[in-house]
């Protein structure tokens, strides 16, 4: 049975195989849900003691522990993990990593910890999409796409939120809207959803009141889109310097985890919003039930910034997705505040209205995603009445933070790396054909020993223009001849039987090795006028490498990529 | 600072046809002075960086050739001219050549000697005509000159094995730093030595001046 499915339509199977991976997924995010709830119940009586601002610090460390100790799994937290493995390895994904992350972000935000629970989530998805595809025998191809099925499964049932989960897949993990992406991943996201609805039941995460909008909020919120800009940029660069400095001072990574979590249980004392996922928080923003004012929003803000860079970026295991949208909610809410504190006069739509867009701007921006920002936001919050506000608040703001950090905070460390590649682009076809695959064998090899003369006439004898010389004891490459360059010498007879091969070939033309990348070698074409180079490995030659064959197979290689 | 469309194709290495195209696609950042287009150059750079397009800088036009390239005139000039150089077989002539021409301090004689003789073992460089181009097996990297040819004529005719069994008479040794230049200054002499009048001029040639005012002459005819 497990091979009749070959048999079938590739559609028809990925769509079979598809729901097969949103069960995964749906019930990978309900594990996690159930067991944060649990955790938070264990956890609950704890909390008022005088020691709980130690519990994030034990959380960090023992979900670290566990995760590279226990489960022996690779560190980071998911989602940059998922997007390298659709891009170089062909969607591969251990096993273990289903679960490993579950229990290991489970630790780190039970514990009080400032971390999502959604990228964990998407790389369990995705890790159970990748074996169930490597089950079926299914080719890289294939896999990719049910891989970023199970991403988008994961997102889907985590928020109740199906169409949030297909834009996620498909503008982060698989950066291209096909058609076959889009059946497959929009089969298992839909299926992910309803398995959790089934589990969990269908509520609408944060749901508020219906919004009574005038003109002038839809004017007000065009400078909201500035605030989470900044507040965006902001958290990127911050995750990135607590992430490079922690590194380098502190050198084992358990203790490093518990100095973030020690630091982010001293913030909770003062800020207890800014402790856990941080889901009642936004309740709070939602349902006009956050009291403090205006200076404490912004407080729990930039607090809430610091907590999270202090958690992951030292590497408490968690997600970025839950973290955003609490600091777009105060974000909004302390620019409603503001707008209020400024023009009193004005009638400004509710708390709730800003603290939404402000969620939209936020994670719009952080991922680079417009479309995952809107549809998550309206699908979460159920505003479908503001859609038109949701949509202006993300393109801008992932516009103006686009000028100060151009990528998704899950692709910047594959971009420093040069191991972003999409499909379809130049790199990627670069990337995947091999120079092995490139060897030509249209040449005649020569000695060096041989005189003009013999040369001369072997010349007459092929059609070939180029040369390469090897020794005749040792067998190692010594030069190449081409037959443009010696062009000239060929008819001075006098020279037949005193120049010698080796007289005639060039020694310093630059040769490829097999462990060459494409762009080094395409470089070198670049910068000589040479079109042919000889490809040596160990001293031996084993081809030439010309610009015209490059060219051939590039195009094969687009063509075969080609979606009919 | 502004860059015209014919200076960005040629930067590009791309034909003109293809920027106007890009133009009209939207490709490539461009501006509209009156019925012109202009390229800003700071633009234009963080385009092709974000691109990964190599740009051709500004190249000097590089100075006429005759201007920097060595000629025979030159390399034997520098080489020097020998007369009544002793020795009876193709060892002893190439040791007294070695000996007495004025070689640059980083060359060692002992070595180049060696690598000359094994240059013989291979097969004789007695081009026929009384003519021997003696020169070392690989070219001589570290050669400060470029290139340099010792003329050398020989006391007594010696058996060099040429292909057309004449004795030779004359030595032309050659030291090149590069193989091109190598087989440059080799096909120079085989021009010349094709003329008539210049082997006549070498079987009774008695003065450097003489020789090399015909080469020159010769070299000017290519």
């Amino acid at each position: 049975m497990r091979f009749s499915i070959h048999n079938l339509n590739e559609r028809l199977q990925l769509i079979l195989i598809g729901a097969v991976v949103g069960v995964g997924g749906g019930l990978a995010s309900v594990a996690l849900n159930r067991s944060l709830e649990w955790g938070a119940e264990f956890l609950h009586p704890y909390r008022h003691h005088w020691y709980s601002f130690l519990l994030p610090a034990c959380g960090a460390a023992l979900s670290t522990l566990f995760l590279f100790h226990v489960a022996r799994d690779v560190g980071g937290h998911g989602v940059p993990e998922v997007i390298y493995s659709v891009t170089r390895r062909g969607g591969l994904l251990r096993l273990r990593s289903s679960f490993s992350r579950l229990v290991s972000c489970c630790l780190t935000i039970a514990s009080g910890g400032s971390a999502g629970p959604e990228s964990p989530v998407v790389i369990s998805g995705a890790s159970v999409a990748s074996n169930i595809a490597s089950f079926f025998r299914l080719r890289d191809r294939q896999r990719v796409v049910l891989v970023g099925g199970g991403a988008a499964a994961a997102i889907a049932s985590i928020f109740n939120a199906p169409v949030a989960g297909i834009a996620f897949s498909l503008e982060a993990i698989l950066g291209e809207w096909t058609p076959t992406n889009l059946i497959t991943i929009g089969v298992a996201s839909a299926v992910g959803t309803e398995v959790s609805r089934l589990l969990q039941g269908n509520q609408i995460p944060f749901e508020g009141e219906p919004f009574i909008i005038s003109d002038m909020d839809l004017v007000g919120c065009l400078g909201l889109a500035v605030f989470t800009c900044f507040a965006s940029v902001f958290l990127v660069r911050l995750l990135r310097y607590v992430r490079e400095v922690s590194s380098k001072t502190i050198s084992i990574f358990w203790i490093r985890a518990a100095c973030g979590g020690l630091l982010v249980g001293l913030i909770g004392l003062l800020l207890p919003s800014v402790m856990g996922e941080g889901y009642g928080a936004i309740r709070n923003c939602i349902g006009y039930t956050y009291g403090p004012g205006l200076v404490l929003a912004g407080l729990v803000v930039v607090g809430k910034i610091v907590a999270t860079c202090l958690t992951i970026g030292t590497g408490g295991m968690g997600g970025l997705f839950a973290p955003c949208l609490v600091i777009g909610s105060f974000t909004g809410l302390f620019y409603q505040r503001l707008l209020v504190h400024l023009a009193p006069g004005i009638h400004w739509a509710g708390e709730p209205y800003f603290a939404l867009l402000g969620m939209a701007g936020v994670i719009s921006s952080v991922l680079q995603a417009p479309m995952t920002g809107i549809f998550l936001i309206t699908e979460i919050t159920g505003g479908y009445q503001v859609l038109v506000s949701v949509v202006l608040v993300s393109v801008i703001s992932v516009t103006l933070s686009h000028i100060f950090e151009p990528f998704s905070v899950y692709h910047q460390e594959l971009v420093a790396h040069g191991e972003l590649l999409r499909p379809r682009t130049d790199r990627r076809v670069l990337s995947e054909l091999r120079i092995t695959e490139l060897l030509e064998h249209n040449y005649h090899v020569v000695h060096p020993e041989m005189r003009l003369r013999e040369f001369v006439e072997l010349l007459k004898r092929n059609e070939y223009h180029f040369f390469p010389v090897v020794d005749s004891k040792t067998g190692k490459y010594l030069g190449l001849i081409h037959f443009d360059d010696i062009r000239s010498y060929l008819f001075d007879t006098n020279l037949y039987d005193s120049l010698l091969v080796e007289e005639l070939m060039d020694p310093t033309v630059p040769t490829v090795s097999l462990d060459d990348e494409l762009p080094e070698v395409l470089e070198i074409f670049e910068q000589g006028h040479d079109s042919t180079l000889p490809v040596v490995h160990d001293g031996r030659l084993l081809g030439l490498i010309s610009k015209a064959t490059i060219l051939d197979h590039y195009r094969r290689e687009l063509i075969v990529e080609e979606e009919v | 600072m502004k860059i015209g469309l014919k200076e960005v194709a040629r930067m590009l290495d791309l034909p003109e046809a293809t920027i106007l195209r890009w133009i009209r696609q939207g490709k490539i950042p461009v501006q509209v002075e009156g019925d012109r287009y202009v390229f800003m150059d700071k633009q234009l750079r963080s385009w092709a960086r974000t691109h990964n397009i190599p740009l051709k800088e500004n190249v000097e036009p590089a100075a006429p050739n005759n201007g920097t390239e060595v000629t025979l005139y030159e390399a034997m000039k520098r080489g020097g001219v020998f007369f009544d150089v002793g020795g009876g077989s193709v060892e002893e002539v190439l040791k007294q050549a070695v000996d007495l021409v004025n070689l640059p301090p980083e060359v060692d004689r002992e070595y180049l000697l060696e690598r000359l003789l094994q240059r013989e073992e291979l097969t004789s460089t007695g081009i026929g005509e009384g003519v021997a181009i003696p020169h070392p097996r690989y070219p001589m990297e570290n050669l400060s000159v470029k290139a340099m040819v010792a003329t050398c004529f020989l006391n007594n005719e010696v058996n060099f094995h040429s292909v057309d069994r004449k004795p030779v008479f004359v030595l032309f040794l050659m030291l090149s730093s590069t193989t091109k230049l190598h087989l440059k200054l080799l096909s120079r002499l085989s021009f010349c030595l094709r003329d008539k009048g210049f082997l006549k001029m070498l079987r009774t040639c008695r003065s450097a001046d003489v020789l090399f005012a015909k080469v020159k002459e010769l070299e000017a005819s290519l």
